[in-house]
């Protein structure tokens, strides 16, 4: 079909039209942003040379073009590495922001930022390193699981919300906030001099000339890797070669010229959308839609600016790009690592009564113990006698607010993990906490006034449609993880890029808003401690009640159907109920905990099973893991406040990266 | 009645900024000064202006390095990062009053467990903050038991004000642009609605940069934004967090190629915290006063 001259002829026409269609508003903006400094006939001249005295030939000279030349430059650049990531990785939705790479640079760059800024003069060699690192997190991960697709975002997912939690953790202890590091991480497109170019257009043409003799050999390796080896191609050099090139690309930009989300992504799907169907093609027409895509979204933002304030062009592409995401096809079905499972090979456990009866008490001494010990004005005390009217006051409610919390968010998890089949799913990993901390920015910007009802109620809101699009996009195929997963991608994405425009604005209240996803236990009153138990009795009763819901439902719709259970509304009930435990929970321990996932995982690998055991199990866990964060944000950096959320998501990333390492045993 | 030294101390500052070492007003303000903590680096620096020694103020280094003056007295305890309060800290401490800023009113209720509490806005994103900073101060003064520490902060601004337009009488009356560079490609220019615009009103001097800001203290830019800015005087205010920054930047060309840093119209001054009331009203007008009565030399 393709070889055909009418295929070749669309091949060619289409994304043609499309760069050409997307070129020429990006154009005509481009000529009124010049027009305002200098008038045409000025433009050569000053190209070349700017005029010593006249500030405006100098700014066309050394900060318009350089801006123009940066746009085009990072958009191709991004754009072939993605587009390489995909053939390599044989993934759609692999680029430098999916797989991690952005978010390792981050990181580096923040540490550096902080403990030594004498070191950011070789920002270039510090930021691939990180780069770097984070993609080796990610292979190592999805090596695991033969590099499927999904594993490999689900990954870089986990590995960009661990990263960017490191990253927070770093910025609020940075008390006036690390603006240009925020800056930064918006991708701003801003030059002062044609530096960035002359440093960024020699280092990327030789990183092209080392693939270029390779780019032929990729689409054959793309195909079959035993025809590879059959016609003599060294298959694993070739690999490792092309993906050391594309982070190298990805990474010099992203150190030059900041994070820009998201074009490695959608050029390559533009060009594919719009006709292009061979490997040359796709290369070419992707490299080219990715520097049209760059040039057109900042010239954009640019010429909004006056009215919407400044939007940096990395922030922008990613929050064009988010719902993109959801619209390209996951070319395979899910790896071992995130398909479903059926029942696990996890015995169930008889538990011996001394047990049962020694547990409870057990745990509720380790919970006293943390109630009443800690740091205070003179080091470590425990406080007991006098003082523990004091400690019951100020640590009861925190303490009850974080297990309540730990609780609901559990819960969620086991509700999300039943109806969608998922062991893997949580309420974090598919957006819903992000989803309502979205829901409650907006409201912030547009002036709701917000007080702590209020925020619970806008963030159950923004939880239940982040929800709602999961649903929509999983009506065809039923709760397909690989969909599921997407969503949440697409959400933290969006509220990654938000919350970047934010920072960068200087903005106070995005440095309160910082805090606050971190998780504010340190807020919790009494009322609302009490507000949270119920709403975690609430849900636990609701788990019971559905109990017969949670058994029949992972078997999947046709043994739903042949036992009399209406599959969709019993899982409309289960999400919607999901959704508000997760945004009650949200509200104290910000939304990227990862208790949701931990606490049912720990619950079932140690064999509470059944729905209702399994359901109070998790509850229980999550809500002790809270508890226990909540006491290591008291006392690990005193007298500063670590948020407890912030403790939990990193406790939370490393177990669910060594979960994802350690080899399959579920199912198969 | 004891008076315990830092009793004294407090006497002693609430007096001095007044001006009077009387016996009456001594005897009058022992008693009643509150033992207070404040959880905002601007208002501690009213509160320290007033001479008041708090006893505990949020992250005392990075008060030091971003309000600079009043330095923070030894002595005050770090209660925790800025708007993640410790409470357990602040209650050890028994302060009689606790001091916040708006940003922390969800934490209200908890701090009235411990004092009561006074909550401040000195400042708001308005026309005029410098009258706000003025009153909220007197407001607070009154709060503290030292109402003429108040009337003398505000007369020392004053005073600091009418000093400055007399040492500008013979300056250009170029439009200035207020802004602190963030990294080499971006800028942070103050607004209309900040408290250096509200200063340099007072010494009769225009803002050239008020337009590039459409809403509150300051906002950042690229370069571009220096677009048909004209004939002005560059004021750059360290930022707090990389005071070389302007030494870095301007070793470029793009910013040696510009008129005022080539006329040497370009003049760097320290950190200055815009939200910290009339003590940097008083700081940012003599290190302006000083910074443009020099003569046109890149400093």
């Amino acid at each position: 079909m393709l070889d055909k001259p009418q295929a070749r002829l669309t091949e060619k026409a289409g994304p043609a039209l499309v760069t050409a269609l997307l070129a020429f508003p990006a154009a005509v903006l481009t000529a009124r942003i010049w027009l305002g400094y200098l008038p045409i006939s000025e433009w050569t001249a000053a190209a070349w040379q700017a005029d010593g005295s006249a500030l405006n030939a100098i700014l066309f000279h050394d900060v318009i073009l350089p801006r123009f030349a940066v746009s085009l430059l990072s958009g191709a650049a991004l754009a072939l590495a993605g587009t390489i990531f995909q053939q390599v990785l044989r993934n759609p939705l692999a680029e430098a922001g999916t797989i991690g790479v952005s978010s390792g640079a981050y990181l580096v760059l923040a540490l550096t930022t902080f403990f030594a800024p004498a070191l950011l003069a070789w920002r270039a060699g510090i930021a691939f390193a990180g780069s770097a690192a984070a993609l080796l997190v990610v292979l190592g991960i999805a090596g695991r699981h033969r590099f499927s697709p999904m594993t490999m975002i689900l990954a870089g997912l986990v590995v960009n919300l661990i990263f960017g939690a490191l990253a927070a953790t770093i910025a609020m202890f940075h008390e006036v906030g690390p603006l240009s590091l925020f800056i930064w991480a918006s991708g701003s497109l801003s030059q002062n001099d044609w530096g960035v170019v002359d440093s960024l257009a020699p280092r990327l043409a030789v990183l092209f000339l080392i693939i270029l003799p390779f780019l032929r050999p990729l689409d054959i390796l793309a195909r079959d890797d035993t025809l590879a080896r059959a016609l003599g191609l060294p298959v694993a050099t070739v690999r490792a070669l092309a993906l050391v090139v594309a982070v190298a690309m990805a990474a010099l930009v992203t150190s030059a010229v900041g994070v820009i989300g998201f074009v490695g992504l959608a050029a390559p799907a533009i060009a594919r959308l719009a006709g292009a169907r061979r490997w040359p093609a796709r290369l070419f027409w992707g490299t080219v839609l990715g520097s049209v895509l760059l040039w057109l979204t900042d010239t954009a933002a640019q010429a909004l600016s006056p009215v919407i304030g400044s939007i940096p062009a990395g922030a922008a592409c990613a929050l064009l790009g988010a719902p993109l995401l959801l619209l390209i096809p996951a070319r395979s079905a899910g790896g071992p690592g995130t398909s479903q499972a059926g029942a696990t090979h996890v015995p169930r456990i008889r538990v011996p009564l001394p047990v049962v009866v020694a547990l409870p008490i057990v745990l509720g001494v380790v919970v006293v113990v943390l109630l009443v010990s800690g740091q205070g004005l003179h080091g470590w005390s425990l406080s007991l006698g006098p003082d523990f009217q004091s400690a019951l006051t100020w640590r009861a409610p925190r303490m009850a607010g974080a297990f309540a919390a730990g609780a609901l968010m559990a819960v969620s998890g086991v509700l999300i993990q039943k109806v969608t089949g998922n062991p893997l799913a949580s309420p974090e990993v598919l957006g819903i906490g992000s989803g309502g901390m979205l829901a409650v920015i907006v409201a912030m910007l547009l002036g709701v006034p917000l007080d702590r009802n209020t925020q619970i109620l806008v963030a159950g809101i923004g939880g239940v449609a982040t929800l709602a699009a999961v649903a929509l996009l999983s009506r065809r195929g039923g709760f397909t993880p690989e969909r599921v997963l997407l969503v949440g991608v697409a959400v933290s994405t969006a509220l990654t890029a938000v919350m970047a425009v934010l920072l960068a604005s200087g903005d106070p209240r995005a440095l309160l808003l910082l805090r606050w996803m971190a998780g504010s236990t340190y807020l919790v009153r009494e009322g609302e401690a009490a507000g949270l138990l119920g709403a975690a009795v609430l849900a636990l009763a609701a788990g019971c009640l559905a109990s017969r819901w949670l058994l029949v439902l992972p078997l999947g719709p046709g043994a739903a159907r042949s036992l009399g259970l209406d599959a969709g509304a019993s899982r409309a009930l289960l999400v919607v109920t999901a959704a508000l435990a997760a945004a009650c929970a949200t509200m104290v321990i910000g939304p990227l905990s990862f208790v949701g996932l931990m606490a049912p995982h720990i619950a079932g690998r140690s064999g509470f099973v059944r729905p209702v055991p399994h359901v109070f199990a998790s509850a229980v866990m999550g809500g002790l893991i809270m508890v226990a964060a909540d006491w290591l944000g008291r006392n690990l950096v005193f007298p500063n406040e670590m948020p407890a959320g912030l403790i939990a998501s990193l406790i939370g990333g490393a177990y669910f990266m060594i979960l994802m390492v350690r080899p399959p045993i579920e199912g198969q | 009645m004891r008076l315990s030294r830092r009793d004294l101390v407090r006497l002693l500052g609430c007096a001095g900024a007044f001006g009077i070492l009387s016996k009456a007003g001594s005897a009058r303000a022992a008693p009643q000064v509150p033992s207070c903590v404040v959880m905002d680096w601007g208002l501690a620096a009213t509160v320290i202006a007033l001479g008041i020694v708090p006893k505990g103020v949020p992250a005392p280094i990075w008060y030091d390095r971003c309000v600079v003056e009043p330095s923070c007295p030894p002595g005050v305890t770090n209660v925790g990062l800025l708007f993640t309060p410790n409470f357990e800290l602040v209650q050890a401490l028994g302060p009689d009053l606790i001091v916040i800023p708006p940003g922390l009113a969800p934490a209200r209720a908890l701090f009235e467990r411990i004092a009561p509490v006074h909550a401040v806005s000195l400042y708001l994103p308005e026309a005029d903050p410098y009258a706000r900073a003025d009153a909220q101060t007197r407001l607070l003064a009154e709060r503290l038991a030292c109402g003429e520490a108040a009337s003398g902060l505000a007369a020392q601004a004053e005073a600091a004000l009418r000093e400055a337009r007399m040492g500008l009488r013979s300056y250009d009356g170029r439009p200035l642009l207020l802004m602190s560079l963030v990294d080499e490609r971006h800028m942070s220019v103050l607004g209309r609605q900040s408290l250096f615009q509200s200063v340099i009103d007072r010494l009769g001097l225009v803002n050239a940069g008020a337009d590039l800001v459409p809403r509150g203290e300051m906002a950042i830019q690229g370069l571009e934004a220096l677009q048909g800015l004209g004939d002005v005087h560059i004021i750059h205010i360290d930022p707090p967090n990389r005071r070389d920054i302007a030494a870095i930047a301007l070793a470029r060309p793009f910013w040696q190629a510009l008129s005022p840093i080539r006329d040497g119209r370009f003049r760097r001054i320290p950190p200055v915290l815009g939200t910290a009331g009339l003590p940097a009203a008083i700081r940012f007008t003599h290190l302006l006063a000083q910074a443009l009565a020099q003569g046109d030399r890149v400093g």
